[in-house]
C-alpha cells in the first residue's frame, strides 16, 4: 500500500530531523546539565517538557518502521536480497561513521576543553582528568548497529523458529500487542537510567536489544495490519493512556536516576509504546500525500542525522561563550546545522548513499 | 585438465554447503550475540560466562563447519552425488575451500571483533589485545590444519584428532606467550604494546595458515579425477 | 555416428582387485545391460565411463570426447545414479530439483513433474523420512529429468518393490524412444537385462567375458540334453561350457552351439533329446561357475 509506507516515510523521516532538535535542546536542558557536553549557561525548563516525551518516542518509531520496511523488502527480495541492500544501507555507514564520528567527537571536545571559557559541568570535569580518552562506542550511529543486530536475529529466528511458532506470531492480534509492548519493555527500562541512555557500547545491551526488538518485533509482524491503528476509537485509547502514563513520568522524573526502578520503568514503557502506536496512526490517517519539499527532506534526512550530531557540536561549542539566550542559540544551531547537513547532502551525501535524483523518486516514494 | 574455473557451478556448490550449515550456523550466531551481551552486562559472573561462550561457540563452529561440509558427505555418501555433477575436482575444491572460509570465516570475524570490542571498551586493560588476538589468530590457524586434513585425508578418526588437538592446544599456547616477559608485561596495562616476539608469533600464525591453504590447494590442482 | 562410449585396453588396479585390460563399445541409441556378481569390477567400469576416476593403461572416449580431461563437459550430458550415491537426508526433494537445476540448463521442469507423479513422489518430503525404494526412485528422477544423451545405471532397480520397479522400467523404455539416447545398466536382475538390453556385457573378476549384441550371443547358447555314454574328455571342448550326468541322462551346455557341433558330439556318443535356448540367467550360473572352476585350476 503505497499510500501507508508514504506516511510512514514522512514519519521517519519526522523521527530523524526530531533527532536533530532532540541534540540541540539538550544542551539548554536543566536535567542533563551535569552529563552533557555542550551543556549550555542559558538553560530552559520547559524544553524538559518536550524533550523527554520526544526522546520516548523517537527511536521506536524509527524501529517500527525499520521492522516493516524489512518485512515488505524481505517479501520482494528474499533473505540474501535484504541483506544486501540492508550491508549497504547500513553497514557501509556504521563501520566508516563510527572511527569517523570517534575521531571528530575527541578532536571537538578536546578544542573545547582548551578553549572554552564558560565550560559546561562535564568539559570543566574532563579538564582536571590527566588525558582525554573517550570510550569507544557508537556514538549516535548506536541505531544502526542494533538494526543490523535485529536483522541477524530475523535471519536466525527464520531458521530455528517452528512454522507453528512462526504462524502463532504472526497472528497477533493488536490488543495483544497493546498490552504485550508495554509488558516487555518495563524490566528493560526499569533496570536502566532515567531517562534512558543511548546504548553506545561496542557490546550488545540486554535491555536495549529487548526494547527496540520489541519495536522492530512489532513492526514486523503487524506491518501489514498497521491501518488498525488509525481508527478512531484505538486512537482516542492510545492517545489517552498514553498521555497520562507520560504526565505520570513527567511527574516522577524530577532527577536523573542511576536505575528507574519498576514505576518510573513501567509507566515510561506504556508511555512509550502506547505514544508510538498512536503517532503511527495518526501519521497514517492524515499523511495522504507527500509534496516534493517532504519528500526531499525524507530522502536527505538518513544523511542529515548521520552527520549532524559534530556539525552541531561544533557550532554549540563555538556559541558557549556568547552571552545569548537559549531563545536564540537554539534556532541558530539548529538551522546552521540543519543546513550545512542538506548543503554536505548535495554535494556529497547523495552521491555516496545512492540516492536518486528528484524526478526520477517519483517512481517510488520510500525504497526500502 | 581443464583450467577455466567452473563459476557457476562453484557459486551452486557453495550456496548448497551454505544451506546445509545455515541452521547450526544461525544457532552459533544466536549463542554468540549473547554472549557479546553477557560480556556487555559489566558484571563479573557474566563476563566469564560470555568470555567462556565465546571460545566454545569459535571452536564449534570451526570444528563443525569443516566436519559438515567435508567429513559427513564422506560419511553419508553424498559425495558420490556430488561428483556425478558437472563439477571437476578443482571445482569441487575450491567450492569447499570458499565455502568453508565463509561459514567460519564470518562467525570468526564477528566474534574476533567482538573479543576486541571487550578488551577496548571495557574495564580490561587494553594490553590484552596481544592476547586476544594472538587466540584468534591461534583459532584461525588450528581452522586452517583442519580444513587441509579433512580435504586430503578421509579417516574420521584423524579427523577428529587434527580438529581438538589443535583447538586444545590453545591452553599451552597461553601458558608459554605468558612466559615470555615482552609480551606478557604489557598484559596488566592500557599499553597496546606489540614487541617482536608477539608481532613474530602472530606472522608465524598467519603464514602457516596460508601455507597449508596453499598446500592443499597445490595438492588438489594437481587433481585429475576425483577416485 | 559417435558412439555412446569407447574404451580401448582399459585397465585399473585398486590392490587387490584388478580391472584387466579390456575393450568395450557402445553404440549411440542403444542399451547395453552389464551383468556381473559383486565384486566384478562394475563400479569401476562405471567411475571410468563417468570420468570419476584415471584408467592406469588405456583410453576412455565418452560421447566422442576423452576423459576425464572432458569429464565436465561430458558429465553435462551424462546421468549416473549408482548405488553408493546419497542424497541430503535434510533436505526435500524440491531442493534437490532446484539443486539440480543450477547445473543443468537443460532440465526439464515438466517432465520432471510427469515423473514425479508417475513415480509417486511427494516433491516436499524430507529424504530422510522416505522408504529406501522412495529414495531411489527420487535419485532416479533427478537422472532422467535432465534427460542426459548417456545413462549409467547402477543397479537401478534393486530394493524396489514390484510395482515401484515396473514405473522404472517403464521410464527407462521412454528414454530408449529417442534414438541418439543410450543407457549401460548393471544389474544381477537378468530377466530385466533380458528384456531390455540390445547389447550384453559380462564382468566377472575384472574381466570382460563377453561384450556382443544380445540376440546373437543368446543364440550362441544351448542347452542339450540327451543319453549315451559321452567321453569325458567332452567337457574340456571349449565350445562346452558344463557337462552334467544324472543316471543315463546327460546334460550339455554349450556356448558355441551350430550344426558342426553337433555333428562332433553325435560323433562322440550324444543321443540328443532336447534342444533348448538357455536364458541369461542360466548363462550367467553357468559362466560364473566355470570360471570359479578354472581359477581354481590354474591356483
Amino acid at each position: 500500500m503505497p499510500l501507508s509506507l508514504r506516511a510512514l516515510d514522512t514519519l521517519r523521516a519526522a523521527a530523524m530531523l526530531a533527532g536533530l532538535f532532540f541534540h540541540a535542546a539538550l544542551a539548554h536542558s536543566p536535567l542533563v546539565q551535569p552529563f552533557f557536553p555542550t551543556a549550555d549557561a542559558s538553560q530552559a525548563a520547559a524544553l524538559d517538557l518536550l524533550l523527554w516525551p520526544l526522546h520516548l518516542v523517537r527511536m521506536p518509531l524509527f524501529f517500527v518502521i525499520a521492522g516493516v520496511l524489512a518485512a515488505r523488502s524481505l517479501a520482494r527480495h528474499g533473505m540474501a536480497g535484504l541483506m544486501q541492500r540492508r550491508a549497504r544501507r547500513l553497514l557501509l555507514p556504521l563501520l566508516v561513521g563510527v572511527p569517523l564520528l570517534h575521531l571528530a567527537m575527541t578532536a571537538l571536545i578536546q578544542q573545547a576543553m582548551d578553549q572554552v571559557q564558560r565550560p559546561s559541568p562535564l568539559l570543566r570535569w574532563l579538564r582536571q582528568a590527566d588525558e582525554l580518552s573517550l570510550p569507544l562506542g557508537t556514538g549516535h550511529l548506536w541505531f544502526l548497529y542494533y538494526l543490523l543486530l535485529f536483522l541477524v536475529l530475523l535471519w536466525v529466528a527464520r531458521l530455528l523458529l517452528p512454522p507453528g511458532a512462526k504462524a502463532w506470531l504472526r497472528a497477533l492480534p493488536l490488543p495483544v500487542w497493546l498490552i504485550g509492548l508495554p509488558l516487555l519493555l518495563t524490566p528493560a527500562l526499569a533496570t536502566v537510567s532515567a531517562p534512558h541512555p543511548a546504548p553506545e557500547g561496542l557490546l550488545p545491551q540486554f535491555w536495549a536489544l529487548a526494547a527496540y526488538g520489541a519495536y522492530f518485533a512489532f513492526g514486523f509482524l503487524f506491518g501489514t495490519r498497521l491501518q488498525q491503528l488509525a481508527g478512531v476509537r484505538v486512537l482516542a485509547l492510545l492517545g489517552v493512556g498514553g498521555g497520562l502514563a507520560l504526565a505520570a513520568f513527567l511527574a516522577l522524573l524530577d532527577a536523573p536516576r542511576a536505575q528507574a526502578g519498576a514505576l518510573l520503568g513501567a509507566v515510561s514503557a506504556l508511555a512509550s509504546a502506547w505514544l508510538t502506536l498512536a503517532l503511527i496512526g495518526l501519521a497514517l490517517r492524515t499523511c495522504k500525500r507527500q509534496g516534493p519539499l517532504l519528500r526531499y527532506l525524507s530522502e536527505a534526512s538518513y544523511w542529515v542525522y548521520l552527520v549532524h550530531l559534530p556539525l552541531l557540536f561544533a557550532l554549540q561549542f563555538a556559541c558557549m561563550d556568547q552571552p545569548w539566550s537559549w531563545f536564540v542559540k537554539l534556532p541558530l544551531a539548529l538551522v546552521v546545522t540543519l543546513g550545512l547537513c542538506l548543503l554536505s547532502y548535495e554535494l556529497l551525501g547523495r552521491r555516496l548513499l545512492g540516492r536518486r535524483l528528484p524526478d526520477q523518486a517519483r517512481a517510488s516514494a520510500s525504497t526500502p | 585438465m581443464s583450467a577455466a574455473l567452473n563459476r557457476p557451478a562453484i557459486r551452486a556448490l557453495v550456496v548448497k554447503d551454505w544451506q546445509l550449515f545455515e541452521k547450526q550456523l544461525a544457532a552459533y550466531v544466536l549463542a554468540g550475540i549473547g554472549a557479546l551481551a553477557l560480556i556487555g552486562h559489566a558484571q563479573r559472573w557474566s563476563f566469564y560466562v560470555g568470555s567462556l561462550m565465546l571460545i566454545i561457540i569459535m571452536v564449534a563452529v570451526a570444528c563443525f563447519a569443516v566436519s559438515t561440509s567435508l567429513l559427513n558427505e564422506r560419511k553419508d555418501k553424498t559425495l558420490a552425488f556430488v561428483m556425478s555433477l558437472p563439477v571437476s575436482p578443482l571445482d569441487f575444491y575450491l567450492a569447499k575451500l570458499i565455502g568453508n572460509l565463509i561459514t567460519f570465516g564470518l562467525p570468526f570475524l564477528i566474534l574476533a571483533g567482538g573479543a576486541v570490542a571487550v578488551t577496548l571498551s571495557t574495564p580490561v586493560p587494553d594490553g590484552l589485545i596481544t592476547l586476544v588476538l594472538l587466540l584468534c589468530a591461534h583459532q584461525l590457524l588450528a581452522f586452517c590444519l583442519s580444513l587441509c586434513v579433512a580435504m586430503q585425508v578421509e579417516s574420521e578418526g584423524w579427523n577428529i584428532f587434527a580438529m581438538i588437538g589443535s583447538s586444545v592446544l590453545i591452553n599451552p599456547l597461553m601458558a608459554g606467550l605468558s612466559q615470555i616477559p615482552d609480551i606478557a608485561r604489557h598484559w596488566p596495562t592500557n599499553e597496546v604494546v606489540w614487541s617482536w616476539q608477539a608481532l613474530a608469533i602472530l606472522a608465524a600464525q598467519l603464514l602457516l595458515s596460508l601455507a597449508l591453504l596453499g598446500y592443499t590447494s597445490w595438492r588438489h590442482l594437481r587433481k585429475q579425477a576425483f577416485y | 555416428m559417435t558412439p555412446a562410449f569407447r574404451l580401448r585396453g582399459v585397465s585399473k588396479r585398486y590392490e587387490p582387485f584388478v580391472l584387466e585390460a579390456l575393450d568395450l563399445d557402445l553404440p549411440e541409441g542403444q542399451i547395453m545391460g552389464l551383468v556381473g556378481v559383486n565384486g566384478a569390477g562394475k563400479t569401476t567400469l562405471l567411475r571410468l565411463l563417468a570420468g570419476l576416476t584415471l584408467p592406469d593403461t588405456g583410453s576412455v572416449e565418452v560421447l566422442g570426447l576423452a576423459m576425464p580431461r572432458e569429464q565436465v563437459r561430458v558429465k553435462q550430458q551424462l546421468g549416473l545414479a549408482s548405488e553408493d550415491m546419497r542424497l541430503y537426508g535434510s533436505q526435500t526433494l524440491a531442493w534437490h530439483m532446484d539443486f539440480m537445476r543450477r547445473f543443468y540448463p537443460e532440465w526439464d521442469a515438466a517432465y520432471a513433474q510427469h515423473l514425479l507423479r508417475r513415480f509417486d513422489l511427494r516433491a516436499e518430503q524430507k529424504l530422510a523420512g522416505c522408504s529406501h525404494g522412495q529414495r531411489v526412485k527420487a535419485l532416479l528422477l533427478l537422472t532422467l529429468a535432465r534427460r542426459p544423451r548417456l545413462l549409467l545405471l547402477d543397479e537401478p532397480t534393486t530394493g524396489l518393490d514390484p510395482v515401484a520397479r515396473a514405473e522404472v522400467l517403464e521410464a527407462l523404455a521412454e528414454v530408449l524412444l529417442d534414438e541418439r539416447r543410450s543407457v549401460l545398466f548393471s544389474s544381477h536382475q537378468t530377466q530385466e537385462v533380458e528384456r531390455l538390453a540390445d547389447r550384453i556385457g559380462f564382468l566377472h573378476a575384472g574381466r570382460l567375458l563377453a561384450c556382443e549384441d544380445k540376440e546373437s550371443y543368446l543364440g550362441r547358447w544351448r542347452r542339450l540334453v540327451g543319453q549315451g555314454s559321452v567321453d569325458e574328455l567332452v567337457s574340456g571342448w571349449p565350445e562346452v561350457a558344463q557337462l552334467r550326468r544324472s543316471g543315463s541322462q546327460i546334460e550339455l551346455r554349450v556356448r558355441e552351439h551350430g550344426e558342426a557341433l553337433l555333428q562332433r558330439l553325435a560323433g562322440a556318443g550324444l543321443q540328443l533329446r532336447q534342444c533348448e535356448p538357455m536364458s541369461l540367467e542360466e548363462i550367467f550360473v553357468t559362466t560364473v561357475r566355470n570360471e570359479s572352476r578354472r581359477e581354481g585350476a590354474l591356483a
